[in-house]
């Protein structure tokens, strides 16, 4: 009897441990329940079908994924996504290493750089591409045409030159986001002990030297992370694309993820699910493709 | 970070030389940085002949603020800036309870199945927010929140980044204070409530400065799931009334009021809280 209560006694404590656990879980998993893993399947099912905004569905098997692929509209904005990536990824690894290296030298003001670099990381993306928008205009009221005409350039239609166009989207976006970044490479070279450097030099190791040898090499976990981040950004760059060019001109800004926006607005639901999907599996493959070239697991 | 440099017996030239050369590049950068602030600031005091004149005026003459009057009076800006406050206060808010109550459960509690669901969530992270675009927008229709700020509330008031943030703060809090209180007889909730959250109060900062500012700059959902005019939020209202400029000519002074609006509210944060970014940063980012 005694053992039969005292089981008993234990499985209903067992029982309010998990129903308290649940009672904090619950919140937060009804939202992403609802809000994040049923849009996710239901995206994937959807992609299955020709779904129409208005009327009804009809299944189409992989229908919309063999469209896309053999859409030329599509694969134009694939190139074009490929094409900002190409650009935008070195140019600000580049940049924001650059700037790291040099706020980790002996400055004073470091805040005070660090502060200035991190301004247009806080400002929104709609707020700021207005902004350039202006600034990139063309002919001689463009402020950036002003000042490149002071160092004799000839002057630009930034934004409505079909060559010049997602380059410049892309000066915006380094612009933009290089204080960030920034930011997870100084962490990352604060945790290199200034030993190594030293005993380096003692040996007779030059600036170079020690970049190439040393802080590169140690910088792997930052870099890693980095360009993970910056190729999701990259694939996902939407709001200076809409704002600033809305895909012109002559559709070379047209990226997959406004391409996804367009098939939404033109209610061909089925198939922007299916974009999507695509999205999703380019995002998946970069990612392991970077942790397999890097060789490292990195916690983030 | 001075140990860094070495002590050299002999100084060089080349090192004097190598510090200006850093000194001017970061000078060079941060005016990069800070330059076309200056302008859009510049530029919104300006009367519009004043904008299209050249050659081109770096300060305004004569200064005025009828542009700030215009793009606030003229369309109602204020309904649309309020907008923007309490979808930003409301998501905050939010967020910091529902995860701070699952960072609770997952860093202090054992229940079936934590590991497994933990994972999940974590790789959930990858998955691009546009994928959601399509369901998200049928689903909020569905549920009557289409065109009403509760629909751009709701759906981001719990997130898998606040989780882990807050789940990894908690862990650190000790178990033995935790126990204390159970032994004098609080709740679960009282626990959480007085210890949890007052304790994680840094972790919560800097979720709070996150989640305020990822929602004051929203564009894209708020684009799609807002229709009037008075439901817009300030980021949406600005590119569509901008656009009302843009016939003809822009009247880029009245554009720049606009984004100078816009972005100031979050400067000012930014500049009274600036560790709690920066910690933010390197808390959610480089930690292996």
């Amino acid at each position: 009897m005694a053992v039969v209560t005292q089981r008993r006694r234990r499985f209903s404590k067992e029982l309010q441990k998990q129903l308290s656990a649940w009672l904090f879980l619950a919140p937060a998993m009804i939202i992403l329940g609802l809000f994040l893993f049923y849009p996710a399947a239901m995206a994937f099912w959807m992609s299955f079908h020709d779904w129409k905004s208005l009327g009804g569905h009809v299944w189409i098997g992989f229908k919309n994924y063999y469209r896309l692929l053999t859409m030329p509209y599509f694969l134009d904005a694939v190139l074009h996504t490929l094409y900002f990536t190409i650009l935008n990824v070195p140019a600000t690894m580049t940049v924001s290493l650059v700037i790291a290296l040099l706020l980790d030298t002996d400055i004073r003001g470091r805040n005070f750089f660090r502060l200035c670099f991190y301004l247009p990381v806080v400002s929104s993306g709609a707020a700021v591409s207005l902004l350039w928008k202006w600034i990139l205009q063309g002919g001689e009221l463009g402020i950036l045409n002003y000042l490149i005409s002071l160092v004799g350039l000839p002057i630009q239609d930034w934004l409505g030159n079909p060559l010049l166009a997602m380059p410049s989207i892309v000066l915006v976006n380094v612009w933009k986001q290089m204080g960030y970044y920034t930011l997870i490479f100084l962490a990352g070279l604060q945790t290199i002990s200034p030993e190594l450097h030293e005993a380096a030099r003692v040996d007779g190791a030059n600036r170079w030297q020690l970049f190439w040898r040393i802080t590169l090499p140690l910088l792997r976990p930052a870099v890693l992370l980095n360009s993970i981040l910056l190729f999701i950004a990259s694939l996902e760059q939407f709001d200076q694309v809409y704002i600033m060019t809305g895909g012109g001109p002559a559709d070379t800004t047209r990226t997959v993820a406004f391409f996804l926006f367009q098939s939404w607005e033109q209610g061909n639901m089925g198939m922007a699910a299916a974009v999507g999907y695509v999205l999703f599996a380019a995002v998946l493959v970069l990612t392991l493709l970077q942790k397999r070239l890097f060789g490292q697991e990195i916690a983030y | 970070m001075t140990t860094r440099v070495t002590k050299r017996p002999f100084p060089r030239l080349g090192d004097a030389l190598f510090k200006g050369l850093v000194y001017l590049a970061l000078l060079l950068g941060a005016a990069s940085s800070v330059f076309p602030f200056l302008w859009m600031l510049s530029t919104s005091f300006k009367d519009r002949n004043q904008a299209i004149t050249l050659p081109i005026r770096w300060l305004p003459d004569p200064f005025t603020l009828e542009n700030y009057r215009l793009i606030w009076e003229g369309n109602d800006l204020a309904r649309n800036f309020l907008n923007s406050v309490i979808v930003s206060l409301a998501v905050t808010g939010l967020m910091l309870i529902t995860c701070s109550m699952a960072g609770y459960a997952f860093a202090k509690k054992s229940f079936w199945g934590k590991e497994l669901i933990f994972t999940i969530l974590i790789g959930t992270m990858t998955i691009p927010g546009f994928v959601m675009l399509v369901p998200l927008f049928l689903l909020i229709i569905r549920l009557g929140m289409y065109d009403q700020l509760i629909g751009v509330i709701i759906p981001f008031s719990a997130g898998v980044f606040g989780i882990f943030l807050m789940r990894q703060f908690i862990s650190t809090i000790p178990d033995e204070l935790l126990d204390a209180a159970r032994v004098d007889g609080a709740s679960e909730l009282r626990i959480w409530w007085r210890i949890v959250v007052p304790l994680s109060s840094p972790a919560l900062a800097t979720l709070a400065i996150f989640t305020f500012q990822g929602n004051w700059n929203a564009f894209l959902w708020p684009l799609i799931l807002l229709d009037s005019k008075d439901k817009w939020t300030l980021m949406l209202a600005l590119v569509r009334y901008s656009r009302e400029y843009s016939a003809g000519l822009t009247d880029w002074p009245i554009v720049m009021a606009g984004v100078v609006i816009a972005i100031l509210p979050l400067f000012v944060v930014f500049l009274a809280l600036q560790r709690y970014f920066f910690r933010g940063i390197t808390l959610g980012a480089v930690k292996g």
